[in-house]
């Protein structure tokens, strides 16, 4: 009978527990989202700078593959677009991050989303110093390989992995967004 | 008077002479695994003293109905249910501590010291002296949590709470913010800590 | 997932990301049981043992209630009760059943259920939405890095207890500055494999 006593009283305090938390859950959870939603538009307000409210959200396929694409469009034509691009070459594991990309096809913001490089040294990505070269660029008038590859790209000082996968990645992010401007057709 | 003694000694306890991490060697899992910058360490600390805190508080009032043969499991579900707690606040307050400190938060469940003092302090005593046990600890365990990310992201980042203290030339001692260098930091306090008592006791003799 | 990519993750589990010397997740027993080596032995076993089973019922358990009834933010106290609840099963089932591994692991369960990395492999193996196959693999692996992991540390302090050390470097001081040069040697599988 002891024993029967003690049992109902640890469900008793699970059972409470489990009510306050629901309580707390409830009460944060809409916060929690909107937490999310905004520093998700702040990211994306860094990487277009042209940005005025928020963009749509589409999720493109890309030969497959989907990839997200926030597109800014204004009474129906293209303004331009973020592509989030997650790469898997990195030297720690994947990189994520958002790129805006302008009308013409060309690279106008960086912002680093998650990663597992050298700190110190792969981090170097999120620095404007290294990102700040591909701001303009497109694939016309840029070739998206480290200077080492015989390209543009003025790689991290001892974090050339992390460089070459983020110029492909950036490279790729630009054909993403010139196929789902074409694909979108009209204007 | 004579019961205010010992309330003051339950609170200084752990601050220094039973110091959680650098005396009792407990939780050392996120004192090595978020102290890679000042800001962390201070996050990380602050989570755990509100923790421990709270679960003190619980623990002791719910004392006589909590049996004796369950009291573990009691004592987790109290515990865990603050954590998650923390872990939603975090997530919807200061978002960017929340992705820094990751796994670690949910983590607290399993740090020694807040079961510890759940079991060996709070289940058999009252209400006030257990919360100045847990507030004690807790700031005990901030301290040494704080002073390895000082130590940490000076050294490795040349910065002190990511306000550079050196300007561009400075090369960082990398390793220090690397694995590597949690381990080393954490070897050195404690050989100083023992320094410190040593010169104590010689004083003392 | 491939075989190819499953082997790619199980090296990556053991070796580049070695849950003790890269994660800091079980650092209590990593220097509580590491003062000889087959106890330490003992205990990696013990770890990749719990490990591998706390894993399994927690990923079941997160699919097939905790998702399905919107109850995620429970997670974290029905992994700590479920791990809590299967150490004392696995203790009283090994007693009964297997009597000659449990007077070889019984000793160490106990001490598993305060693990992080026991919690915090769970977590990171529904965190990162593995199958159930994929969280297995992932489990069984990283059990195996904590097992390396301690067997070597077992050995340089083994060895660290014959050698003169400064006095106030004895103990716990000088086996965290050996652990920080192993965790140096750990680096180098750093860019090992692509996950």
């Amino acid at each position: 009978m002891k024993d029967l006593k003690d049992v109902i009283i640890l469900v008793l305090i699970a059972v409470i527990a489990g009510a306050c938390l629901s309580v707390v859950y409830v009460s944060t959870a809409e916060r929690i989202a909107e937490v999310k939603r905004m520093e998700l538009l702040e990211a994306l307000k860094k990487v277009m700078p042209f940005l005025k409210d928020s963009p749509r959200e589409i999720a493109f396929d890309f030969n497959g593959e989907t990839i997200l694409i926030y597109a800014v469009e204004e009474d129906g034509v293209l303004e331009g677009a973020a592509v989030r691009m997650t790469t898997r070459e990195g030297y720690g594991g994947d990189i994520s991050f958002l790129m805006g990309v302008g009308p013409s096809g060309e690279i106008t913001g960086f912002y680093l989303l998650s990663h597992k490089e050298t700190p110190g040294l792969g981090t170097k990505a999120a620095d404007r110093k290294f990102w700040g070269q591909f701001i303009g660029k497109s694939l016309d008038n840029f070739s998206f390989k480290v200077k080492k590859d015989k390209g543009d790209v003025e790689a991290i000082t001892a974090a050339t992995i992390t460089s070459r996968a983020l110029s492909q990645a950036l490279e790729k992010g630009l054909k993403v967004y010139r196929k789902y401007r074409d694909t979108r057709g009209g204007s | 008077m004579s019961k205010k003694e010992p309330l003051n000694k339950a609170f200084t306890e752990g601050i220094w002479k039973n110091n959680p991490v650098l005396i009792l060697l407990l939780g050392m899992c996120p004192v090595l695994g978020v102290t890679s910058s000042a800001v962390n360490g201070l996050g990380m600390g602050m989570a755990t003293l509100f923790v421990l805190v709270m679960s003190n508080l619980v623990v002791s009032v719910l004392r006589h109905i909590i049996p004796k043969k369950m009291r573990i499991p009691c004592f987790i579900v109290i515990i865990a249910s603050f954590v998650t707690i923390v872990e939603m606040l975090t997530q919807a307050y200061t978002p960017a501590l929340y992705r820094a400190l990751g796994i670690f938060i949910p983590l607290i469940v399993v740090n020694c010291i807040v079961l510890g003092r759940s079991e060996a302090f709070a289940s058999k005593n009252g209400v006030v002296r257990s919360i100045a046990d847990g507030l004690g600890m807790g700031i005990g365990f901030t301290l040494a949590l704080f002073l390895m990310g000082v130590i940490r992201e000076f050294f490795g980042n040349g910065s002190f709470f990511d306000l550079s203290l050196f300007g561009e030339n400075f090369n960082p001692v990398l390793i220090m913010i690397m694995p590597p260098g949690a381990f080393l930091t954490l070897g050195y306090l404690l050989a100083f800590s023992t320094y410190m008592k040593n010169r104590r006791r010689t004083k003392e003799a | 997932m491939t075989i190819g990519m499953l082997l790619m993750l199980s090296i990556y589990a053991m070796l580049v990301n070695n849950v003790v010397l890269m994660q800091f997740l079980g650092i209590c027993p990593y220097l509580g049981v590491s003062k000889k080596s087959d106890t330490a032995t003992g205990m990696g076993l013990a770890v990749i043992f719990v490990m591998t089973l706390a894993t399994a019922f927690t990923w079941l358990i997160d699919h097939f209630v905790l998702i399905r009834f919107d109850l995620v933010f429970l997670r974290t106290i029905v992994f700590i009760l479920v791990i809590a609840a299967l150490v004392q099963f696995v203790e009283i089932f090994l007693k009964k059943s297997i009597p000659a591994l449990y007077r070889n692991l019984g000793i160490y369960l106990p001490l598993i259920t305060t693990n992080c990395a026991i919690l915090g492999t769970a977590i990171l193996a529904v965190q990162k939405d593995y199958s159930f196959l994929v969280a297995l693999v992932y489990a069984v692996s990283t059990g195996i890095g904590f097992l390396i992991a301690i067997i070597l540390f077992a050995s340089i302090r083994e060895r660290l207890d014959t050698s003169e050390v400064p006095e106030i470097f004895r103990g716990v001081a000088i086996s965290l500055i050996s652990a920080s040069i192993l965790s140096m040697a750990f680096m180098g599988f750093a860019g090992l494999v692509r996950m």
